[in-house]
């Protein structure tokens, strides 16, 4: 039964490196060997206690073999709740609740960790195609070719120059959502590692715990450890699956970015703007080329509120609630581990 | 002392909400909720009149054929919770331990608790929807308002936003053209370029519309592209947890708090849910009608003088003095700047805190999850 969970276990996580997956496999005998190993221990002291007199050492080992066994349990509750990680197929009822984007809908990724994953690198890309739709907006409205007209005699003259562009003050607004989205990407990008990541955490943190969890002085960190290992590796990506799911979900339903915004602006550019500026330095119509160059940088402004709630509110509500989580959990069954309190304290 | 505000504070909102019920707009009336509107695509049931946000939200509570809606899914959340006591009583029994019965019989108290939480959840949403006849003067939909409100807001920033750009940018331009007097031309005449002229010892141009109207017109222009976003950022925000708040806080929290070492954790996804779907958008719906009304009407009085005094030549003509027209519609449109930063900076962070703070109270009452929020607190 334990082989077959493991084999499970294992074609679960055959996308992972072997130096990933081989503890996932090995970890399980080492926690039933280290667990049977202390019981042994404790079955003597059992034994010897009455012999030396002291009966209340009996009841002490009593209770370690109660958390022995609860070791064993917790063992096989890992494994068969990794079976079912694994084998669990979010997508339908994500896509139910109208959070799942069209570009992570498909079987080869309906995980937990694939939506989680392909969410967030989803968003990402977002942001990247816009931060370079507005760089490549600025550009184009930058490019200022300059008509000067002069006259004189002997070194003295009248000289009047002008734009044939009018609307190159639009880049100085469009310049601020550059900064904006190159700087604040960054929180996003070290989501999509952890997110990434989180398959791998699940395992190896949650070996690290059972192991320690089987041997009495480690009890209290293997415990945190298993904690931390079900916040990490099954509660953050549930959450980020929801929170950046949406996100896509109502970027792409608004017509807006998913990777194509920045495919948006090149075609727009090469056929509305271009035509409207040509034609308007034949007809003099500024109004033209100005409208057509507010046009394409309204959909800026209305996605950046977007962008802003998931990478300024999402994470910090994310987090909240993981923290909430990991605490909670090793209060119960280790030492309390607050992760923010911690990085609070490092920085 | 502290939790006899937030009641009081809930007790008020419920109050004041009811009487501006009535002044909740006709969405469709926005251009948001056109064919091609964003509303409309994100929501249709929002923009449409005939059905309406409440017989929407009623449905996804209710269910319709093939989802059960949330009723059941709650039900059955709290049906797991009862199982789950009945289970340990169950065992105590069997095993004749007096301590393992009356754990489980606390477990009950708990799972009537949750039962009693989903149930007055289901009660107030049913009451601020409209499914239910509300207690108090008429239905209160704090969604219908604020969307309407932010969604009326956008609309008229937006368009201030573009009419000042078009003038903005065609004065700019025009007053971006100079006359220079030269005392080193090298070349000859003719159109050969203006950078020929090597030293310029004059340059005459319109001063007064770069400096009196462009770079103030354009520094409002920048603002308002922030006022814009900040008010999206709401807007999303709020459409967020109309979406999320059941399926992705609530009912996980009900399924949660049943067991013993997620019960605090359970207890905030619960306390989250309560917050963000029914106060944030009830203390938006309020302070947007305080200010909402002045704003929209201060921004299109804006409009209709940018329309009037900026169409065609009127753009340069109207902008050359300090008291031209465009130039004196400037300081109006400051003028409305109080009304903006109430709405795009101090509501929401007014908001969020007072969200906040709701959420950390009732969470301790529902789990005890007290002390993590005040570790969020020093970081936040």
């Amino acid at each position: 039964m334990l082989g077959y969970y493991l084999i499970l276990l294992g074609s679960c996580l055959s996308s992972a490196t072997n130096f990933i997956t081989n503890p996932s496999n090995i970890w399980a005998p080492i926690v039933v060997l280290g667990v049977l190993m202390v019981s042994m221990i404790l079955g003597m002291l059992y034994i010897l206690s009455p012999l030396i007199g002291r009966n209340d050492i009996r009841t002490w080992v009593r209770a370690k073999l109660y958390d022995q066994m609860f070791t064993v349990v917790l063992l096989l509750i890992f494994l068969s709740f990794s079976t079912a990680l694994c084998s669990y197929r979010p997508g339908g009822s994500l896509d139910g609740l109208g959070l799942l984007p069209a570009a992570c809908s498909g079987s080869s990724i309906d995980s937990i960790y694939g939506i989680a994953a392909c969410d967030i690198y989803t968003f990402n890309g977002n942001i990247q195609g816009m931060s370079e739709s507005a760089y490549l907006l600025a550009m184009v409205v930058s490019l200022n070719p300059n008509v000067g007209i002069s006259t004189g005699y002997g070194g003295i003259g009248v000289s009047i120059g002008f734009n044939l562009i009018p609307v190159e003050p639009v880049h100085h607004y469009l310049i601020p959502f550059m900064s904006l989205f190159y700087g604040l990407i960054m929180i996003s990008q070290m989501q999509q590692l952890l997110v990434g990541a989180s398959m791998f955490l699940f395992p190896v943190l949650m070996a690290i715990g059972l192991l320690a969890r089987a041997f009495g002085v480690t009890r209290t960190f293997g415990g945190s450890m298993i904690a931390l290992a079900l916040g990490l590796g099954f509660v953050y990506p549930m959450l980020v699956s929801v929170t950046y799911g949406f996100l896509d979900y109502m970027l792409g339903n608004i017509g807006g970015p998913t990777d194509t915004i920045l495919t948006m602006t090149v075609n727009w550019l090469s056929s509305t703007y271009v035509l409207k500026f040509i034609e308007s330095i034949f007809t003099f119509n500024l109004g033209n080329v100005i409208a057509a160059a507010l046009t394409i940088a309204q959909p800026l402004i209305i996605y950046s509120g977007i962008i802003v709630l998931g990478i300024g509110f999402v994470p910090l509500m994310v987090i909240t609630v993981l923290d909430a989580f990991v605490v909670d959990v090793s209060r119960v069954i280790g030492e309390r581990v607050d992760v923010i309190s911690l990085l609070t304290r490092i920085i | 002392m502290r939790l006899r505000y937030v009641a009081f504070m809930l007790l008020a909102l419920l109050v004041s909400s009811s009487t501006m019920a009535a002044s909740a707009q006709d969405i469709s009336a926005t251009s948001y909720c056109s064919k091609e509107g964003v509303a409309n695509i994100l929501a249709p049931w929002y923009c449409n009149a005939k059905t309406g946000i409440d017989h929407a939200i009623q449905s996804t509570w209710i269910g319709t054929s093939g989802n059960p809606g949330y009723v059941a899914i709650g039900f059955l959340a709290v049906m797991l919770s009862f199982s789950f006591a009945a289970l340990i009583i169950m065992f105590g029994i069997v095993l004749k331990n007096e301590r393992l019965r009356t754990f489980g019989i606390g477990e009950l108290y708990e799972a009537l608790a949750t039962a009693f939480m989903v149930g007055m959840f289901g009660f107030v949403a049913a009451v601020l929807f409209g499914i239910l006849p509300s207690l108090v003067t008429g239905t209160i939909n704090p969604y219908d308002a604020t969307l309407t409100y932010l969604s009326q807001t956008i609309n008229a920033t937006s368009t201030l936003h573009t009419k000042l750009a078009e003038i903005a940018l065609v004065d700019g331009y025009y007053a971006s053209i100079q006359l220079q007097i030269c005392n080193s031309i090298s070349g000859g005449g003719g159109i050969v370029g203006s950078l020929l002229c090597h030293a310029p010892v004059a340059k005459i141009g319109s001063e007064a519309l770069w400096f009196g109207f462009f770079w103030p017109a354009w520094t409002i222009i920048e603002f308002l592209t922030g006022a814009i976003i900040s008010l999206w950022l709401q807007y999303w925000l709020l459409i967020f947890f109309l979406y999320a708040a059941v399926p992705v806080f609530l009912i996980p929290g009900v399924i949660l708090r049943a067991f013993i070492p997620t019960r605090s954790f359970g207890g905030m996804l619960m306390a989250i849910a309560i917050g963000f779907y029914f106060l944030l958008p009830m203390l938006f719906s309020i302070a947007y009608y305080l200010t909402n009304q002045s704003l929209t009407f201060q921004l299109n009085s804006a409009i209709t003088n940018l329309d009037k005094y900026g169409s065609g030549t009127g753009a340069e003509q109207n902008a050359l003095t300090p008291f031209s027209p465009l130039v004196t519609e400037l300081s109006n449109i400051q003028d409305t700047f109080s009304s903006f930063w109430l709405e795009i900076a101090f509501f929401p962070a007014v908001n969020l805190s007072i969200t906040y703070a709701f959420i950390v109270q009732i969470a301790e009452i529902l789990g005890g999850r007290g002390r993590t929020s005040s570790k969020l607190r020093t970081i936040a």
